[in-house]
């Protein structure tokens, strides 16, 4: 396979990838480790790519489940992390906490925002891909049920259930108080 | 409040410019871990075939003095075997 020709899919696709890494993990580090492992799927699979798809589906898809890979990855260790300490009887291997650095979000919006992907995250797989996908990609809904291939009606459902359990969360959730205090100032 | 309307004001990034080198970086890191694989398949292939010749050479090589020995043995009236008996 061709070094030129991956490259031009990298400068037309790694803003993609890179913000919807982003909008999974919220931290640029994360962000950054999770394009770099899209792209060598990509340079792997490449030869394997069926013509008759739309490459930009096929990088979303990519990119959708190595960020999940990676969310997962990093519960697990956080899981064996503490494990270790209450084996070790000290807990400092469990300082696997990720701090939220989105360099999309606004600073004075940075707490509120914080607060809103933390309960967007609790939410399932699926509603969370469309709500980012339909509300943080901007693409509509008939492109989100190809990237997550399934039909236009599941994903309207979708969107609509992961929105009213979104607010649940949100209203339920410890920090809403806060939340909306922040809100009113 | 309508706070998938909060998500929508999260602004798109650009990504690093370093990460493409990165990137570079472990293909070709994944490309020599498989190049050194090959080669070492590829040595013990030639090591294989030349055990095989090796082998035979000494095989076709005992046979040929066996022969002498015996043509040997034969010319100076001796018993080129060990059996008493004719069959």
């Amino acid at each position: 396979m061709q070094l030129n020709h991956f490259e031009d899919i990298y400068r037309e696709y790694q803003h993609l990838v890179y913000n919807i890494a982003l909008a999974y993990v919220q931290n640029v580090e994360d962000a950054e480790e999770i394009t770099q492992d899209v792209f060598v799927s990509v340079h792997e699979a490449l030869g394997t790519f069926r013509k008759d798809a739309k490459i930009s589906t096929w990088i979303y898809r990519i990119a959708i489940n190595k960020s999940l890979d990676f969310i997962k990855s990093k519960k697990r260790k956080k899981r064996f992390a503490i494990l270790i300490s209450v084996f070790r009887g000290d807990d400092s291997s469990i300082s696997e906490h990720t701090e939220f650095n989105h360099p999309g979000v606004q600073l004075e919006q940075k707490e509120e925002m914080a607060f809103i992907f933390k309960c967007l995250n609790d939410l399932p797989v699926q509603q969370r891909t469309a709500i980012i996908l339909a509300k943080l990609e901007n693409k509509t809904q008939a492109e989100v049920a190809m990237i997550m291939n399934t039909s236009i009606k599941a994903v309207e459902s979708l969107i609509q259930r992961g929105k009213r359990n979104l607010e649940e969360k949100i209203s339920k959730s410890e920090g809403f108080e806060n939340f909306r205090r922040l809100n009113k100032s | 409040m309508d706070y998938i309307k909060k998500l929508e004001q999260v602004e798109r990034v650009e990504i690093s410019p370093f990460i493409w080198t990165r990137i570079q970086q472990r293909i070709s890191q994944n490309e020599s871990r498989f190049m050194v694989s090959k080669r070492e398949w590829q040595l013990t292939f030639v090591a294989l075939v030349l055990m095989l010749l090796v082998n035979l050479a000494a095989l076709k090589s005992d046979r040929g003095a066996a022969d002498e020995i015996h043509s040997f043995a034969v010319t100076m009236n001796m018993m080129p075997q060990n059996s008493l008996y004719d069959e």
